[in-house]
């Protein structure tokens, strides 16, 4: 099976929800609409791609969205296993909500917590919605957003305290 | 002077000094060496050099002094959440009760010493011995973690699975001899040891001593990397170091006890008149047999893994159980024939 | 002596431990002693803050074998008197360290391990981590990403040198406190998100 025979399974089995194809170096990029996310996935995991291997997001402030990418790819199929599928959804950034796809993949509960507390995210239906690496204080403050500014430290330091 | 007197007469009355001098500074001598050793061992079976630039010229023997002497004057933390009383408590009475089966055994033929002088010295030495792990579990109940609590009932569960062998076996040799005096039975082997006569005993007995004192493949109830220390966990400084000893010392006395039973306590020497030849020689003969024996015991730490719960517990009741019960039939039947 | 919410009641215990401290480190002239005990008897806690605890058990692996200067990597905090911060310190384990450190018995000593644990090492200008030597006092530092397990035991037997030249464990029991170096309280409680 090569790539232009997954696009057309892909496409066959999402239907009418496929709203681009993304194709870059060795990987697909599904996108379809925030809204028929859950759906698409679940079609996705019946063609045979039983898990998520990595959850992204990309953030363009000057487009005013996110974008959120789902990484499948399958362990049980072997034609599937040599292919990593995204399927992806663009969250506006003044009201970043999304559904959960933690009842279609369960792998992704911690991956979802994670973009979390580094985007700001919230994915209506998780079952525990709370920051999972970082101190609650400082997941307030979005650090892998673009408008998060690291403070600065100078190069040269004070000595720390010698004993 | 009343006060002299009274204090000195204390100290002379014959169960005392026996547990002062065999008891305390023995018990110190051969726990530091045998503690030393241990970890020599198991260094050297590891391929490593062991504890060796405290002292390079004797390889590092005064480790545990140091040791010893770190625990001695760090700080002494009780949690405010510890039950206090019991906390400082039981590893003080632990202690204590460990070494307390010293007390009425005899170590030598010469009736001025021994020290209580009576016919059941077998079976109270044993039953002193027995009480000293209720301590142990109240240590662990008293310090209110659930670590310790953990390791308390893991104590509680080992102590049912290796008392009753250990009594057994031990047994095993008064039973040879129709006499519950340790006296008859260290002389019924000045010809052949009980250890060649009741091999089945002597290894019950061996793995039972290994169960009641943690050694390692048995070392369940403080075992490191399931419940941190077991029932030690909060304690620190001296009463932790007590509370290590106490092991030990409790592995010296059941040695002792072992060494009179299997391994003919002061047998190829025969107890004469005198403090030197009387007593200090015998026991010395005695303390260096239990001494082989807790190399024994030491060296499993570095060749063995450790059992889980459910495993040792499963074989001492199917395995090592019927095997003392097996020896003591052995005894009897040596008995009935009249071998010794 | 009863037990009553953590209480003992021994009579005056402050002077009897203070008569007690006059006559060892005074009459006895035990100082030395000590200093030498704690100098050879450093425990390190295992406390794996970060990537440096790979070297940390290689240092007490049988090719290097760190055990010959006495140290013994012990499970439980009370146990121990010496902790070896590993690396990075996330703002999270700050609190798991500093508990670490108070759960230690007094004459106590920290190493800190690794270009992180100096200055931030490759998560400098990094927004979730904290230096060591804001929330317990530090007494030798190991450069290196990670330090050879020559050089975690170069760091041990510097701490043992400055223990028996210092005389800080003597000096240290005599007058309560350590006098040599200051008490580091953290500027901001590390466990504020924990206990809520």
């Amino acid at each position: 099976m090569d790539v232009e025979e997954l696009k057309k399974r892909i496409e066959e089995a999402l239907g009418g929800l496929v709203k681009g194809i993304e194709e870059g170096k060795g990987f697909i990029d599904v996108i379809v609409d925030l809204d028929n996310i859950v759906e698409a996935a679940s079609r996705l995991k019946e063609l045979g791609f039983d898990h998520v291997k990595s959850l992204t997001v990309i953030d363009y402030p000057k487009e005013n969205r996110f974008r959120v990418i789902y990484h499948a790819s399958s362990y049980l199929d072997e034609e599937l296993a040599k292919y990593i599928v995204g399927i992806g959804a663009d969250v506006p950034r003044d009201n970043p909500r999304m559904p959960t796809l933690v009842y279609v993949w369960r792998g992704v509960e911690f991956q979802e917590r994670e973009v979390y507390e580094f985007f700001g995210i919230e994915f209506t239906g998780h079952p525990d919605m709370r920051p999972l690496l970082l101190v609650p204080q400082l997941a307030e403050a979005k650090p892998l957003r673009k408008e998060f500014i690291v403070k600065e430290e100078p190069i040269i330091r004070v000595k720390p305290p010698t004993g | 002077m009343d006060v002299v007197k009274l204090i000195l007469d204390i100290i002379f009355y014959p169960p005392i000094y026996q547990l002062l001098l065999i008891g305390l500074v023995g018990s110190l001598v051969v726990v530091i060496f045998i503690l030393w050793f241990e970890r020599k061992a198991t260094a050297r079976v590891q391929r490593r050099l062991g504890p060796y630039h405290v002292a390079p010229r004797v390889a590092g023997f005064p480790q545990l002094v140091a040791d010893l002497v770190r625990y001695a004057f760090q700080e002494v933390i009780i949690p405010r959440t510890v039950d206090a009383g019991i906390f400082i408590l039981a590893p003080i009475v632990a202690t204590i009760l460990s070494i307390l089966p010293i007390a009425v055994v005899p170590l030598t033929s010469n009736p001025g010493y021994w020290p209580v002088p009576m016919d059941y010295s077998v079976l109270v030495a044993l039953a002193i011995s027995t009480v000293s792990p209720i301590f142990l579990i109240l240590a662990g109940w008293a310090s209110n973690n659930k670590f310790s609590i953990i390791g308390g009932v893991r104590e509680a569960f080992v102590i049912t699975a290796y008392e009753l062998i250990a009594i057994l076996s031990i047994l095993a040799a008064s039973a040879t001899v129709l006499s519950f005096n340790f006296v008859d039975v260290v002389e019924a082997q000045s010809r052949i040891w009980f250890i060649i006569l009741n091999p089945l005993a002597f290894l019950a007995a061996f793995l039972a001593v290994l169960m009641a004192t943690s050694g390692f493949p048995f070392e369940i109830p403080e075992s490191e990397n399931e419940v941190v220390a077991g029932p030690f966990t909060e304690y620190s400084g001296l009463l932790y170091g007590l509370n290590m000893g106490a092991a030990y010392m409790k592995r010296f006395a059941l040695s002792i006890l072992m060494a009179l039973a299997f391994l003919g306590g002061w047998a190829p020497y025969t107890p004469g008149e005198g403090i030197l030849s009387g007593y200090l020689i015998p026991s010395i003969i005695v303390i260096a047999k239990a001494t082989v024996l807790m190399m024994a015991f030491s060296f499993t730490r570095s060749v063995y893994g450790r059992f889980r719960l459910d495993q040792a517990l499963d074989g001492a009741w199917r395995l090592v159980f019927p095997m003392a019960i097996l020896g003591f039939g052995l005894a009897l039947l040596e008995a009935y024939l009249g071998v010794v | 002596m009863s037990g009553d919410g953590g209480r003992v009641y021994v009579g005056n215990l402050d002077r009897s431990a203070k008569r007690a401290k006059d006559l060892v480190m005074g009459k006895l002239r035990m100082g030395r002693a000590v200093d030498w005990a704690t100098a050879f008897s450093l425990w390190p806690v295992h406390l794996t803050t970060s990537c440096c605890g790979c070297e940390f058990a290689a240092t007490w692996s049988p090719r290097f074998d760190a055990e010959q200067h006495g140290a013994l990597p012990w499970v439980g905090a009370r146990q121990t008197n010496m902790i070896l911060i590993e690396g990075t310190v996330s703002k999270k384990m700050a609190c798991a360290v500093r508990v670490t450190w108070e759960q230690m018995p007094s004459p106590k000593f920290a190493i800190a391990m690794g270009a992180c644990a100096i200055d931030g090492g490759i998560f400098y200008n990094s927004y979730n981590i904290v230096r060591p030597w804001e929330i317990i006092p530090v007494d030798v530092y190991i450069p290196g990403c990670p330090p050879r397990p020559e050089a975690v035991a170069r760091a041990i037997i510097e701490l043992q040198r400055k223990i028996r030249q210092k005389r800080v464990v003597s000096k240290w029991i005599e007058e309560g406190w350590r006098p040599d170096k200051e008490y580091v309280a953290p500027k901001e409680d590390p466990c504020s998100w924990w206990r809520g």
